[in-house]
């Protein structure tokens, strides 16, 4: 086969052409959108009251058709109709007739929203409607498509909120702080009321079905949780001394909340008993703990983490169960939620949130390690020298001070997620 | 359809940015089936094509509008549409797999059987559809940047300039990795051609 070939190969590919009953109808969707069915210079013009567009429309009709007023008020009964199905599209349902103009609707709000970050924030509210609908569904115990409308509605939460967080994220990496911040409060505390809803809508499901999709609840809570710790750092990160986007005793509350949440859920993973203030868990301070090289930030913490109650023993005390066992990331875990508690107890928030952080970082660790046929943990080059800025959380009272006002001043860079911690011996 | 020449491309987005409607219905006709090619090589999916090809569609319309607001206060020059709609495309589509970590470039059953319907006889379908599979499947394994050059030459029919414009490359550059990739393209199909002949 020569090169004429392959292109005469490459063009037998124009053959594939989309479905023309679907052309016609997005050509009807794009060209009738406009509010005004007038220009496009009007269509992203400021938008103005429900009563404004039919004053507006009922001008330029008469305007128009200046001998026909019957048609003026006939085409503004037509608006009013169609004002009246969107309207009542609104409170439809999954398989309602008309749910397909309710998601329609949702589009064009997205699509016409300027900035990234409203329609991050539109979207956390999209999200909070499919958990309206999934809690209407739930209750139809009757339905028979139920199952198959349940599984669809988280899916689409969970796709919301995702795209959300991405918004955010994407906001976040363009360091606009003030920007990131309104969405991260609205996205953390919207998040935080969805995690409970989808576990009580959970339980409230026939069993049969709840059996079915409880991998779907169980992956949407986790998701969103994700999503309520990630959106509480970047608050946290983007502080910067104002207190508008929420206030310290706030976010101390939600960073606890966090940790015995984290804390609960890492403890049912491993057998390790590991309260806030218990020494059970002791790592060793240098070269006991390594992070990867590429994540320079990610391994500064660990390196000098050391129980100060132990200070002296030398001892490393992982409390695993197979002992002498290589530390796991479960006991980095530990580690680092005792260091938070501790960072929390001296009121350094932003030390708590880099810890926390960390903690994400381990979990995506885990996640990926469990989709990749669950590799041991590597033990990874200790050569890093960016140990010594924010780990002391654990150090006696002097050391802290100082890693506290190395914190606030040099720390408040983008918390490192990546994930590439692990711990050896 | 025939390609619009130079003037015919800049007389249309007059037209659009002087906000006529029907002109943005022209650049729809005009596009349409293009955008959905494009995308649906990317994404492997007849629903996220349509879906995504519609969403560039009216990307594109807010893009037109801010544009109005630029050229008003003299700080941009008028943009041509087609590479415009082959850019918001290509964004949307990373976009989407920035969400989703599926598949690259490839084909649904769906949409060989379409390809192969085009054709005559019955022998002369299977023989398309299987020839269809492997070119996919092919084009699949190359490196990005080389599937992507090697739709918008040769399926899409773009000139460098304005592979240029949407890769955002010189077309220095885009000559070189056109060249590179059809020469990858093609050390790779007789590759797989003598594994296939060879079983």
């Amino acid at each position: 086969m020569n090169e004429s070939d392959v292109i005469s190969q490459l063009k037998s590919l124009k053959e594939i052409e989309p479905n023309e009953n679907w052309v016609v109808s997005v050509r009807e969707e794009i060209l009738t959108k406009a509010p005004y069915n007038d220009t496009i210079s009007n269509f992203y013009a400021e938008k103005p009251s429900k009563m404004d567009n039919l004053a507006y429309i009922y001008e330029s009709i008469t305007k128009k058709y200046r001998f026909m007023p019957s048609l003026a008020t006939m085409s503004i009964i037509l608006l009013v109709g169609s004002f009246f199905t969107v309207t009542a599209a609104k409170s439809s349902l999954p398989g309602d007739p008309l749910y397909s103009i309710k998601l329609a609707n949702e589009n064009i709000v997205l699509a016409v929203s300027a900035s990234e970050g409203d329609k991050a924030k539109i979207e956390i509210e999209q999200a909070g409607k499919r958990l309206e609908e999934l809690t209407e569904i739930s209750k139809k115990s009757s339905d028979l498509g139920q199952q198959e409308k349940v599984e669809q509605l988280v899916a689409n939460f969970e796709q919301k909120v995702n795209s959300a967080q991405t918004r955010m994220a994407k906001i976040n990496d363009s360091g606009e702080k003030k920007g990131v911040a309104s969405v991260a409060k609205v996205i953390n505390i919207q998040s935080e009321k969805y995690s409970d809803v989808l576990a009580k809508t959970s339980s409230n499901l026939p069993s049969v079905i709840q059996e079915k999709v409880s991998d779907k609840f169980a992956s949407a809570i986790s998701n969103t949780d994700k999503i309520n710790t990630q959106s509480l750092l970047i608050i946290i990160e983007t502080k910067d001394g104002d207190e508008s986007a929420m206030s310290d005793v706030e976010i101390v509350e939600k960073l606890k909340k966090k940790l015995d949440q984290i804390g609960g859920d890492a403890s049912g993973a491993n057998t390790t008993d590991n309260t806030p203030g218990d020494n059970s868990t002791i790592i060793k301070d240098s070269g006991a703990v390594e992070g990867n090289g590429s994540s320079m930030s990610a391994s500064s913490t660990y390196s000098t983490i050391k129980d100060e109650n132990s200070a002296g023993t030398g001892e490393i005390a992982v409390s695993d169960a197979g002992a002498g066992s290589v530390p796991t990331n479960e006991d980095a875990k530990q580690t680092l939620i005792k260091s938070a508690n501790e960072s929390i107890q001296n009121n350094d928030i932003q030390a708590a949130a880099k810890s926390i952080g960390k903690i994400l970082a381990i979990d995506e660790k885990i996640a990926s390690d469990d989709k990749t046929a669950s590799t041991p943990a590597v033990p990874v080059d200790a050569t890093n020298s960016d140990a010594a800025d924010d780990g002391s959380a654990t150090e006696d009272a002097d050391k802290v001070d100082d890693s506290n006002s190395d914190a606030s001043g040099g720390d408040t860079k983008k918390i490192d997620l990546t994930p590439s911690i692990n711990i050896v011996e | 359809m025939s390609a619009l020449n130079g003037l015919e491309e800049k007389l249309l987005m007059k037209r659009v940015l002087a906000g006529e409607k029907e002109a943005f219905a022209e650049v729809y006709d005009f596009y349409v089936v293009k955008i959905f090619r494009f995308v649906y090589l990317k994404t492997n999916s007849k629903e996220v094509a349509e879906d995504i090809t519609s969403e560039v569609f009216m990307k594109c319309w807010r893009h037109i509008k801010a544009l109005q607001e630029k050229l008003k206060e003299g700080i941009s020059d008028a943009e041509t549409i087609g590479p415009l709609l082959y850019t918001i495309a290509r964004n949307t589509v990373i976009d989407y797999y920035r969400r989703k970590n599926e598949d690259h470039v490839g084909i649904s059953d769906e949409m060989k059987e379409k390809i192969a319907d085009k054709r005559q006889n019955v022998t002369e379908k299977l023989i398309i559809k299987q020839e269809v599979e492997f070119l996919i499947g092919v084009i699949k394994e190359l490196r990005d940047e080389y599937q992507e050059i090697l739709l918008l030459k040769f399926v899409e029919d773009l000139p460098n300039g304005e592979i240029s414009q949407i890769t955002g490359k010189s077309e220095g550059s885009t000559r070189v990795l056109i060249h590179r990739a059809l020469k990858s393209l093609e050390k790779a199909l007789n590759t797989k051609e003598n594994i296939r002949n060879s079983k």
